[in-house]
């Protein structure tokens, strides 16, 4: 089979995941949620397949933006995997799983590759410094999953309603919290090597370009909440509130960047 | 054939002066399913099987009989010897029903359909319990323990698969479940009673059985709370100290009878200062209430009075009524699957089905000596279907005969199974085994 069969039945595996996470859900029929994480499973085999033969084809993965995007969902996928096996709540999987397989839908209608890369991006730092950032957006974006979790049980909760299907909100929190640490470190990894190539390449550490400052404001917004979290007495509510605003900020960094800056390197449209 | 009958009575039709009088205790129970099947000392034989469930919303019993009508006075014999009532008592109360709809219907009491509180998880044990007390007393053969193995399976099918059991569906408990929703883990939560009214006792009970471990009992007079606290193990403590008390408990379960709030916002915001981020879950049981509704807007605290509990538990309820038809196509499925291992025990689709087999086998036989004899001729190949024919006729004569001999007898059913494995025209092989 080739690079290209094993993705696209791998995208289907994928996107049927997404229908029986939240038809599962919303019907709750336990058949669909035992079935949603198998298949997602088998969605991620045929991905690492794929991109393995690919790799050993085309090279280099993590380029344009199409490539991004669906690398991002199968890096969600595989978080978002080890977490129900961990946790066995499903319903994390019900708000992240639509949203990689849209990512996937939305990069396959992106254009592929079509100019040769720039000179300056041929290099191994590319790898490390997008694939570490992808990885920590994945953690953001299960942590605010999390937190949106906590926030709608702690909402049914105060409405004197019980959620029942809606794990106890220590477990969203301690999800949350785990997931911001992981995604602030990995975060801080990729600006780190990311300063480290940049004075390679262009001489200089830090060029105050827009995608590199809204990147340290979304660190500084989860590392607000880390420190919140540790060492003060704001409500886990509030605290929760924290990495929805964060959210918002890496939205703005993948995609508002693009259009302050949009012929900066950072931005997929110069490749 | 005989038909399986079932006979009982359930809160839904008879006053419980009425179930009173029928239901059974362990001794009677056996000495009861004793008198089913035959050659048991000498005693009247009601039956050739019987199961009886007994339980305080119900009390149905489960036979063989040539017929409905036959099945309903026989059963009406059997509780009147028992319990020495006339049946003029209970007659009027019972329903009978028959095959398909006696299977229905013990299906879905083992779904919980049937129960008053639906989907409660009792009843599948007392039916898990009534068919091994009769095949321990010998009263249920083949049809009744398959017809109860699979009641179990509708039972355990109808939890597992839909939400009909999810919820909580007492006051007492409603509290454990938003505490674990609220917590977590309950083992290192604090619970603190503030007065000591039965309700409240209760809820810690209820508490103490999820596993909360730590307990302390304020309450006015210094006695009360002392013997409450002996009885939870738990610490006594002096009214003056709840103030002190809100900033460490995690639970707190207040019934006082005082007339205005015992709990106001400024005790516990002063609270939360010392108890930074944890959550404060207030239970407030008393009428008129002890915690101020104010206090539910204080940050991580969650406040429930007793109209919220019986709320939630309404809505559980009603959780679990829409998930009814899921359960009512379980149950049709399951019956379906045993109606049709049921009938394969009947005599007559039986000969059919095997007279169908030989028959195959005959035309297949002479469809290949005819083919290794090509050059008979249409007269001859007529002579050698027609032998072939015969001889099929004639061995299954005998066995034809005296399967329609017993068909119209009690234990017609068996001549059937032991005729089906003799031939091998087990049609619903699959489905005669074991439905766990």
């Amino acid at each position: 089979m080739t690079a290209l069969t094993l993705f696209i039945v791998g995208t289907i595996l994928y996107g049927a995941s997404a229908y029986l996470y939240v038809a599962g859900w919303i019907g709750r029929s336990r058949k669909a949620s035992d079935w949603a994480p198998r298949l997602l499973g088998g969605a991620v085999v045929l991905y690492l397949a794929s991109t393995g033969l690919r790799w050993s084809v085309f090279g280099f993965p993590f380029l344009t933006l199409r490539e991004v995007l669906s690398v991002y969902a199968w890096v969600l996928a595989v978080l978002y995997l080890l977490i129900e096996v961990r946790s066995g709540h499903t319903i994390i999987g019900v708000m992240v799983v639509p949203v990689g397989s849209l990512m996937i839908l939305v990069s396959s209608l992106l254009p592929g590759t079509q100019q040769p890369l720039l000179p300056l991006l041929k290099s191994p730092w590319l790898m490390a410094h997008t694939g570490v950032l992808l990885a920590a957006y994945a953690a953001f974006t299960v942590a605010f999953a999390a937190a949106l979790a906590y926030l709608l049980q702690d909402w049914s909760l105060r409405r004197r309603r019980l959620a029942w299907r809606l794990p106890p909100l220590p477990v969203m929190d301690q999800l949350s919290r785990l997931l911001v640490g992981i995604g602030v470190v990995l975060m801080v990894a990729a600006i780190l090597t990311g300063s480290a190539w940049a004075r390679r390449a262009w001489g200089r550490a830090w060029v105050w370009q827009p995608k590199q400052v809204l990147a340290l404001v979304t660190v500084a917004i989860f590392g607000a909440y880390l420190l919140v979290r540790h060492a003060s007495s704001w409500s886990v509510r509030r605290a929760s509130w924290l990495i929805v605003v964060g959210f918002v900020a890496i939205l703005t960094t993948f995609i508002g960047a693009d259009l302050l800056a949009p012929t900066s390197l950072h931005s997929f449209l110069v490749r | 054939m005989p038909e399986i009958v079932l006979v009982g009575l359930n809160h839904k039709v008879a006053p419980v002066e009425v179930r009173e009088r029928l239901a059974f205790n362990a001794g009677g129970l056996k000495e009861a399913l004793r008198r089913f099947g035959r050659g048991n000392g000498g005693c009247k034989s009601y039956g050739s099987e019987g199961v009886i469930l007994s339980t305080c919303n119900r009390l149905e019993v489960y036979t063989l009989a040539s017929c409905l009508d036959d099945g309903e006075s026989s059963v009406c014999r059997l509780l009147e010897d028992c319990h020495g009532e006339d049946s003029a008592v209970f007659r009027p109360h019972l329903y009978a029903r028959s095959d398909n709809n006696a299977a229905n219907h013990l299906f879905s009491v083992a779904a919980g359909l049937d129960s008053m509180v639906v989907g409660e998880h009792q009843i599948l044990g007392q039916v898990t319990e009534a068919m091994e007390t009769a095949l321990a007393e010998n009263a249920a053969g083949k049809v009744l323990s398959a017809l109860f193995r699979h009641a179990i399976e509708a039972g355990k099918r109808a939890r597992t698969e839909t939400a009909i059991s999810q919820g909580t569906t007492s006051i007492s408990h409603v509290g454990v479940e938003l505490a674990r929703k609220i917590f977590g883990d309950l083992t290192p939560c604090h619970v603190l009673l503030v007065g000591a009214g039965e309700m409240a006792e209760l809820a810690a009970q209820a508490l103490v059985e999820s596993g909360a471990e730590r307990i302390t009992v304020l309450n006015r007079t210094r006695e009360r709370a002392e013997g409450l606290a002996k009885r939870f193990d738990a610490r006594p403590l002096g009214w003056e100290r709840l103030d002190e008390a809100l900033s460490w408990a995690d639970i707190v379960i207040t019934s006082t009878a005082a007339p205005h709030a015992v709990i106001r916002p400024p005790q516990v915001e002063a609270a939360n200062r010392r108890r930074r981020q944890r959550p404060l879950f207030l239970i407030d049981i008393a009428v008129p209430r002890d915690v101020d509704p104010d206090v539910a807007r204080i940050g991580n605290v969650y406040l429930y009075d007793i109209d919220d509990l019986e709320k939630v538990v309404e809505e559980s309820l009603a959780d679990r009524r829409r998930e009814v038809p899921k359960v009512e196509k379980i149950v049709a499925e399951v019956e379906e699957d045993f109606m049709a291992w049921y009938r394969s025990l009947n005599v007559v689709p039986t000969i059919v089905d095997i007279r169908r087999q030989a028959h195959h086998v005959q035309q297949a036989e002479v469809e290949r000596a005819l083919r290794r004899l090509p050059n008979l001729s249409d007269d001859d190949r007529e002579i050698v279907q027609a032998m072939a024919k015969r001889i099929v006729n004639k061995l299954l004569h005998h066995p034809t005969i005296c399967l329609k001999e017993h068909a119209n007898c009690s234990d017609g059913y068996q001549y059937a199974e032991i005729a089906r494995d003799l031939f091998g025209t087990d049609g619903h092989e699959d489905r005669k085994g074991d439905p766990s």
